[in-house]
């Protein structure tokens, strides 16, 4: 082996080295993104569930999407964050819990930092067809050991807790058409990405999980973590 | 406009009227032009400074209602780069005063109204130059200058062959200028197919057209030959003719459009026009044109092809129920599309293509040692030099081949 070669052999391992290097944090990246956002969000939620609880009543029973609202304005997760929460999103399984925070917005800039609210659709956890975004490589890994029958909390900026139960799981080709909501059902769908083991982005196949409300049939354990509607604090931010 | 000042002869008598918003003139009676009034009018030119609106009916009346001295011929130049709004009145101006007077328009750049300027221009038994830019403007204006200064052909009359009658369009001819053409488009009805009474007058007819006029130099006159004439008319159509009826037809068009600004109603013109632009196929104010495409891209017994868009709505936009979609049928109101969320970030395939790197990277530096793998082996396929591949592997290979022999004599001696 002269020294030339060496030298080379050398050089080519290191570009290599790099490469992989960047490729590890490029990911390491993203994901220390997608969950330390969601420290973040969580405070912002915080906020939004108390200054929601601190306006007189009269302005309280009207639902008022955040961007619309004049008086307090949507609590933004950090000062030039273009989404902030709009729901939390808790499950509990054998694989695991799962505690989330919506985001407005199913784009990029948001599916970044949390599972993204579709605009357009009814919000989380209110009456209406409902549609949730996810990345499956981050939040909605979890989407894919939701079974039917499982359930999952969503919780309002009013500090409700409503429950769904899934319904039923498919894949969806969106070659196939786009996503058809009818506008008269109460449901909420979750969505992400599949195959979720798949190695590339961007394909075309979907994983929906369709989920329909309960209603609060167990009173004695859901009305400790319900928040009373006419407590001045709500107390189901603390339960957790 | 120094240019025009300089073209004129002691001869001539020149006016200036400066319009915008308000008007003024240079003098209040043409002046003659000698050596100090010109310099005067240069003066008064150079202090122009082009600024404020265009309101050119009282200046153009000003100008039109001037008599015209004895033995001269007015000659208006009207020079805008503003734009024109009350053609009607203008024209009605033009037709009533303008008397013997030449109206000659200039338009300078995009705003004048060129339907304007080359109407009036008519009206005004002048021309029309159009100056697209500035730089054009010594150019054109040279031109024009040129053509006021050359001999002119006045008074044009046409007479038609015996035993036609002739409806032809410009119904006044136009001053003809240097370098102009005339051009007239009539319609020649043979007095015999609409008269039976004058039959004589077929074999008087030697088929010539007669255009006489009085130039500088006194009358003029020429006679065209026109063999198509001479001919019995027939009834099979002339193929060159065939565009001649549609400029015609469209001259006819133009001549009644313009009866409306000299008062006649517009109810009296429209059926004329309506006539004449039916008959020719011809584009006017009553008739337009509807294209059908005559290639159908389906044939109308087969049915149509339904095919879904994948993701319809752009990413970033809020989808609303769409009601034009909804006309789908299995789509009632209640059901809006909506677009799917990209929604894999691709770690997986950042993870894979580090884990690869990684992996090269590591058996690149251990290969020449471990495995005894010469580098080359790996290099070959990229675009490094390769410098002497046998010399290097060389040494291996040997190692690879004593290892053997050696075992193989010992228990020989």
């Amino acid at each position: 082996m002269t020294r030339h070669t060496h030298w080379r052999c050398r050089g080519s391992a290191a570009v290599l080295l790099l490469a992989a290097l960047t490729f590890y944090g490029q990911a390491g990246y993203l994901y220390a993104k997608a969950v330390l956002a969601q420290w973040l969000i969580a405070d912002a939620w915080q906020q939004s569930v108390l200054q929601h609880h601190r306006l007189p009543q009269s302005q309280r029973q009207q639902p008022r999407p955040p961007s619309q609202s004049t008086r307090p304005g949507p609590v933004r997760p950090w000062p030039w964050a273009d989404t902030w929460p709009i729901a939390r999103l808790r499950y509990q399984g054998e694989h695991g819990t799962q505690d989330l925070y919506i985001l407005e917005g199913a784009t990029g800039s948001s599916l970044a930092f949390g599972p993204g609210h579709m605009a357009g659709t009814a919000a989380p956890g209110t009456k209406g067809n409902s549609v949730v975004g996810g990345h499956r490589d981050t939040h909605f890994a979890f989407l894919q050991h939701l079974q039917p029958g499982d359930r999952v909390q969503i919780q309002t900026p009013k500090g409700i807790w409503q429950s769904f139960r899934v319904d039923h799981t498919q894949v969806h080709n969106i070659q196939d058409g786009p996503l058809w909501l009818d506008a008269t059902r109460h449901q909420l769908q979750l969505i992400t990405c599949y195959p979720f083991d798949a190695i590339t982005a961007n394909g075309p196949l979907r994983y929906r999980v369709l989920l329909t409300p309960v209603a609060p049939t167990s009173p004695g354990q859901l009305a400790a973590k319900q928040t009373a509607p006419n407590q001045k604090r709500p107390n189901a931010t603390l339960f957790f | 406009m120094q240019l025009a000042l300089t073209t004129l002869s002691p001869h001539d008598r020149y006016n200036i009227i400066a319009f915008n918003s308000d008007y003024r003139s240079y003098s209040t009676h043409p002046q003659p032009a000698t050596g100090t009034n010109l310099r005067g009018a240069q003066a008064f030119v150079d202090r122009l400074h082009a600024h404020g609106g265009t309101e050119m009916y009282t200046p153009l009346d000003a100008v039109l209602s001037e008599p015209a001295a004895e033995g001269f011929l007015k000659q208006v130049v009207f020079i805008t780069d503003g734009s024109v709004g009350n053609e009607g009145a203008l024209f009605q101006l033009i037709e009533q005063k303008l008397h013997q007077a030449r109206l000659f328009t200039v338009g300078i750049g995009s705003a004048p109204n060129s339907f304007f300027m080359r109407k009036s221009a008519q009206f005004g038994r002048g021309t029309f130059t159009h100056v697209g830019n500035l730089a054009e403007v010594s150019e054109k204006m040279s031109a024009l200058f040129r053509q006021l200064q050359t001999p002119r052909l006045q008074d044009i009359q046409v007479s038609w062959p015996d035993g036609f009658s002739a409806e032809a369009y410009p119904t006044r001819s136009p001053d003809l200028y240097h370098g102009q053409p005339l051009l007239i488009k009539a319609k020649l009805t043979h007095r015999q197919s609409a008269q039976g009474a004058v039959k004589h007058s077929r074999s008087a007819s030697d088929g010539s057209i007669t255009v006489s006029g009085l130039s500088a130099s006194g009358p003029w006159s020429r006679t065209l030959s026109v063999p198509a004439l001479k001919e019995r008319p027939t009834d099979h159509q002339n193929p060159a003719g065939k565009g001649v009826g549609s400029l015609w037809g469209r001259a006819k068009i133009s001549a009644l459009m313009d009866q409306k600004h000299t008062g006649v109603p517009e109810a009296d013109i429209k059926p004329q026009v309506l006539e004449v632009a039916l008959t020719h196929q011809l584009l006017s104010a009553y008739t337009s044109f509807i294209a059908r495409d005559k290639t159908p891209a389906r044939p109308p017994e087969t049915t149509l092809k339904a095919t879904s868009v994948p993701n319809l709505v752009a990413k970033g936009q809020t989808p609303m129920p769409h009601t034009l979609l909804s006309t789908q049928p299995h789509s009632p109101a209640q059901y809006s599309p909506h677009s799917y969320p990209q929604t894999a970030l691709g770690l997986n395939g950042l993870l894979w293509m580090g884990t690869l790197s990684a992996l090269l990277a590591l058996l690149l530096m251990t290969a020449g040692k471990l495995l005894m793998i010469p580098p080359e082996w790996f290099l070959r396929a990229g675009s490094f030099v390769q410098p002497s591949p046998q010399t290097a592997s060389q040494p291996a290979s040997q190692h690879a081949l004593q290892g053997p022999s050696q075992d193989v004599k010992a228990p020989n001696p």
